[in-house]
C-alpha cells in the first residue's frame, strides 16, 4: 500500500493512526482560532498573491466571515441540540479544484474529526495549503486538534479507502460519476452516511439588453473572468456556457461587446495555468463536439478563449468539456427557456441583468427538476454552507432529540 | 505526374517547388475525398467553416489532432473494403488509435516505405538481425505496435534472426552463428530504441561482451521518452553503440501508426528528413500559428498515403524544430528537422510543468 501521511507527520503507516471520534463543541473558540490562523498565514504571505483561488480561500476563512457562518449555524439550530457526527472522511477530487477544502473546514468547524484523502498528483496550491495547515497545527495551543486532522496522499487504492471508510461516520466523495460509483461499492459503517458531489455543469445567463445599457461593464468582465478561468474552468461551478437572452439583434450586439472586452482582459491576464497541452485538449474537445452535435466554432485570435456556438441548448455535450477557456454559447428569448436545461447534472447558473425576485418568481412557477444555485455573475465560486443542494451544517451534524 | 510515377522517384530528390506542386494537389484531392466519404470529418470541417475546395499552402489545410483517432473510428471507405486495422501501442488502461486500411492505402504504404528504405539499405534484401524476441509475434496482446513494426520492416531483410530469447536474454549462440554465416557482408539490424538500449547494449555491457557489427546498418524507432529518463540522448546512443559493437551507420526514424509508410528517417547529419510523400510544419504551441524554420513548436505532419481514413493532415503532440529545407549537408532534399519530445501532460501544472518541458529541451540540445 503506497501512501504518504502528510498530517500527522510522525505517523508512517495508516495502521498506526489514532483518530479521535470525540467531537468538539461546534464553533468552539479553538476551532475558530485555528481556521483564522491558517487564514492569516495565507493572507500575510505575499508570494501567494499569484494564486487567486488560495487567496479567496484565505478570505473566506477570516474570523469575521467565520462569525457570520456561526450566526447562521445558531439561527438554524436555535431550539435544537446539534453536535458533530464524529469522523468525516473526505475523498478529494484529483483535478485542480480546491473547492473540497471549504467543506472540509465546515466539517472541522462543527467539531468533527476529519480524514482527508488527496491524490498523488502534484498540485501547487494544495501542497502550499497543506504545508500551512501543518505549520499552524504544530503550534502548542492546537495540540488538542492534532488527533482531529489527518491528511493522506494516495492513488487509487481500494484497500486504503476501505480501511479509512470503516472509520468514518460520514463519507464525502468528490469526483466524476465513475469515481462516485466505484467508491460507493466500498462499504461504510451501517450507521454512517454519505455525501456525494458528482460532476456537474454550470453556466451563465446574460440579459443582453441590460449589458447594452450598462456603460461600465468592467466589473462584469472581471467577475466573469474569475467565475470561469479560476480553477482552470474545471470546478463544478465554473461557467462553461453562456446563454444570451434577448432579441436576435440585442444578443448579437451584446456578444460583440462582451467578447471583445473579455478578449482584451484575458490577453492582459494571460492565465498561466493554460499550457500548450490544454490548447491541444481544446482542439480535441472541439472536434469531438463537432462529431457529436451541431456546433459552429468561432475563429478567435486568442489561445485562452475558444467559442462554440450552438443553436439549441440541447446540443451541449457536458462530458466533452475540458475546461481552460472553452465556452459554449447559445441564444434564447427569455430566462424561463432555460428551465428544461436545469437538470440534476446542472449546478450553478450565474446571472446578469436580473433581480433576485424575478428569478425566484420564475423558479417557483416552473419548478425545474435540477439546479442547485442561482447566483449573480461573480459569485459562482463563492462557497456557502449550502452546496449542491446539501446543507453541510445539517449533514455534518447529528441532532439529539430531547423531550 | 501521376501518383504511380511519383512513387518511382527517389524520395529525397525533389526540391521545394516541384515537391509542393504535387503534394498540394494530392492533399487537396484527399481533403475532398475524405469530406465526401467520412461524415465525421465533414462535420468537423463544417463546424470550423473550413470546407474550401482548394488550399494553396500547407499551413491552410484543416488538420485533425492525432488523438482523435483514439476517440473515434474515422474511416473513408466501406467496412468491407477494410483489409487491415492498425492499432497504436498503449497499456490496457489507455485508449488506442484504430487505423483502417483499404487495399490501396496499404499498397501505397508498402511502396513508399520500400522507396525510403532503399536509400539506407540498398535494393538487395540484407541478412537481418532483429533486436527483439520472436515471441513478440505470437503474443496477440503485445502484438500491435512492436510486432507490426517488426513485420513491416522484415520485408527488407532475409534470414531473419532474433537477438533475444523469450526471456528477453541475449541469444549469444544464435547471434554468433548469424555473424559467421554473413561474415564481411552488409547486414541490417532493426529494433525499438528502448529495447536496443536496455536489452542489448546494457546487457552486453553487463556480460562484458563485444560484438563486431561494423558492417551493419541499424534502423531504430519508438521514441526517446524512456531513454530521456535514463539521461540517454541520440548522441550518447550512437557513441555507445559504436564503441561497443563498432557500428557506424545508425538511423533513428520518426513515424506514427496514423501515417504508416511515409516515415521520417534520420540522415548522416543527424536530422530527420521528410520524403516526397510527406511533409512537416511547426506550429506555435499556444496560438497554433505556423512558425518559421528554426523555431520550436508543435509538429504537424502531412502524408499523401492515407486514402481510407482522414489522416493526411495531423497535428501531433510532439515538439520539434525544422532546421531547413533542401540544403542539408547530407545531400537529401526536403525539410529536415529534430524532434524534442512530447508535449508535457496537461495534468502537471504550475512549476512541475515547466520543469518537465525544460528537461526534455536540455537533453536534446546537448
Amino acid at each position: 500500500m503506497n501512501h504518504n501521511i502528510v498530517i500527522p507527520k510522525h505517523i508512517i503507516s495508516i495502521d498506526d493512526l489514532d483518530i479521535s471520534s470525540n467531537v468538539l463543541k461546534p464553533f468552539s473558540s479553538i476551532l475558530i482560532d485555528f481556521v483564522n490562523d491558517v487564514s492569516k498565514t495565507i493572507l500575510k504571505d505575499n508570494t501567494l498573491r499569484e494564486y487567486p483561488e488560495l487567496m479567496a480561500l484565505g478570505f473566506w476563512m477570516r474570523k469575521s466571515h467565520i462569525k457570520i457562518l456561526h450566526k447562521h449555524f445558531i439561527e438554524q439550530g436555535k431550539t435544537k441540540i446539534l453536535l458533530g457526527r464524529g469522523v468525516v472522511f473526505h475523498m478529494a477530487p484529483s483535478n485542480v479544484d480546491t473547492i473540497f477544502v471549504y467543506s472540509w473546514f465546515i466539517s472541522l468547524l462543527v467539531g468533527n474529526s476529519n480524514i482527508l484523502r488527496i491524490s498523488n498528483k502534484e498540485n501547487m496550491q494544495t501542497d502550499i495549503l497543506l504545508g500551512i495547515i501543518g505549520q499552524v497545527l504544530d503550534l502548542e495551543k492546537y495540540k488538542m486538534l492534532q488527533s482531529m486532522i489527518t491528511i493522506i496522499k494516495y492513488g487509487h487504492d481500494d484497500n486504503i479507502t476501505e480501511k479509512l471508510s470503516i472509520l468514518a461516520d460520514v463519507r464525502v466523495i468528490w469526483g466524476g460519476d465513475n469515481t462516485v460509483k466505484h467508491i460507493r461499492s466500498i462499504p461504510i459503517k451501517p450507521t454512517a452516511t454519505e455525501l456525494t458531489f458528482a460532476d456537474k455543469f454550470s453556466f451563465a445567463a446574460v440579459k443582453s439588453k441590460k449589458l447594452l445599457q450598462d456603460d461600465y461593464i468592467d466589473k462584469l468582465i472581471e467577475s466573469f473572468y474569475n467565475d470561469s478561468f479560476w480553477f482552470g474552468q474545471m470546478a463544478c461551478s465554473s461557467i462553461r456556457l453562456i446563454a444570451w437572452i434577448g432579441t436576435k439583434e440585442d444578443n448579437q450586439k451584446a456578444k460583440e461587446i462582451f467578447w471583445s472586452r473579455l478578449n482584451n482582459y484575458v490577453l492582459d491576464k494571460k492565465p498561466e495555468e493554460i499550457a500548450p497541452a490544454d490548447i491541444v485538449n481544446k482542439l480535441v474537445a472541439e472536434c469531438s463536439m463537432a462529431i457529436e452535435s451541431n456546433i459552429m466554432i468561432s475563429k478567435i485570435d486568442n489561445p485562452y478563449i475558444n467559442r462554440i456556438s450552438i443553436s439549441s441548448i440541447n446540443d451541449v455535450q457536458e462530458d466533452l468539456h475540458c475546461g481552460t477557456g472553452l465556452f459554449y454559447e447559445t441564444e434564447i428569448n427569455k430566462f424561463s427557456d432555460l428551465i428544461p436545461f436545469m437538470t440534476k447534472k446542472h449546478q450553478t447558473i450565474a446571472y446578469y441583468g436580473y433581480t433576485r425576485e424575478e428569478i425566484i418568481a420564475i423558479i417557483q412557477l416552473n419548478m425545474p427538476i435540477g439546479i442547485d444555485r442561482i447566483v449573480p455573475i461573480g459569485k459562482a465560486l463563492d462557497f456557502s454552507n449550502i452546496w449542491d443542494g446539501f446543507d453541510l451544517f445539517s449533514n455534518f451534524c447529528r441532532e439529539i432529540e430531547i423531550l | 505526374m501521376n501518383l504511380e510515377t511519383y512513387l518511382q522517384i527517389d524520395p529525397y530528390s525533389l526540391t521545394k517547388e516541384k515537391k509542393q506542386e504535387f503534394l498540394l494537389s494530392e492533399l487537396n484531392y484527399l481533403t475532398q475525398k475524405h469530406l465526401t466519404k467520412c461524415s465525421k470529418y465533414e462535420r468537423i470541417l463544417k463546424a470550423y467553416s473550413n470546407t474550401d475546395h482548394e488550399f494553396n499552402s500547407l499551413e491552410t489545410f484543416p488538420y485533425l489532432p492525432v488523438r482523435l483517432f483514439k476517440e473515434y473510428e474515422l474511416k473513408s471507405c466501406e467496412d468491407n473494403e477494410v483489409i487491415k486495422t492498425l492499432t497504436s501501442s498503449g497499456t490496457t488502461s489507455q485508449k488506442v488509435s484504430k487505423i483502417y486500411l483499404d487495399k490501396e492505402t496499404s499498397t501505397l504504404q508498402t511502396k513508399a516505405l520500400v522507396k525510403i528504405m532503399q536509400n539506407y539499405l540498398g535494393k538487395q534484401r540484407l541478412p537481418m538481425l532483429i533486436i527483439d524476441t520472436k515471441s513478440i509475434l505470437k503474443n496477440r496482446k503485445m502484438f500491435s505496435a512492436r510486432g507490426a513494426g517488426i513485420l513491416g520492416l522484415s520485408t527488407f531483410g532475409r534470414k531473419h534472426t532474433y537477438a533475444l530469447n523469450e526471456k528477453m536474454e541475449i541469444d549469444f549462440e544464435g547471434i554468433e552463428n548469424f555473424l559467421n554465416e554473413h561474415k564481411n557482408k552488409k547486414i541490417f539490424i532493426f529494433g525499438f530504441t528502448f529495447m536496443i538500449w536496455q536489452y542489448f547494449h546494457e546487457k552486453l555491457k553487463l556480460h562484458n561482451k563485444n560484438l563486431d557489427l561494423s558492417n551493419a546498418v541499424l534502423i531504430h524507432s519508438g521514441g526517446w521518452k524512456k531513454l530521456v529518463e535514463k539521461a540517454v540522448d541520440n548522441t550518447t546512443f550512437k557513441v555507445s553503440l559504436k564503441e561497443q559493437i563498432g557500428i557506424n551507420e545508425i538511423h533513428d526514424f520518426y513515424g506514427m501508426v496514423e501515417q504508416v509508410g511515409s516515415i521520417f528517417v534520420e540522415c548522416n547529419c543527424g536530422y530527420l528528413h521528410a520524403p516526397i510523400f510527406a511533409d512537416i510544419l511547426i506550429r506555435d504551441p499556444m496560438t497554433l500559428k505556423p512558425l518559421t524554420n528554426g523555431n520550436e513548436g508543435i509538429v504537424e505532419v502531412f502524408s499523401i498515403l492515407p486514402r481510407s481514413y482522414p489522416g493526411h493532415v495531423l497535428l501531433t503532440e510532439d515538439i520539434g524544430t525544422i532546421i531547413g529545407e533542401d540544403d542539408c549537408l547530407c545531400g537529401k532534399k526536403g525539410k529536415y528537422f529534430k524532434i524534442k519530445g512530447r508535449l508535457p501532460k496537461a495534468e502537471l501544472r504550475g512549476c512541475s510543468d515547466t520543469h518537465a518541458f525544460d528537461a526534455t529541451k536540455d537533453r536534446n540540445e546537448s
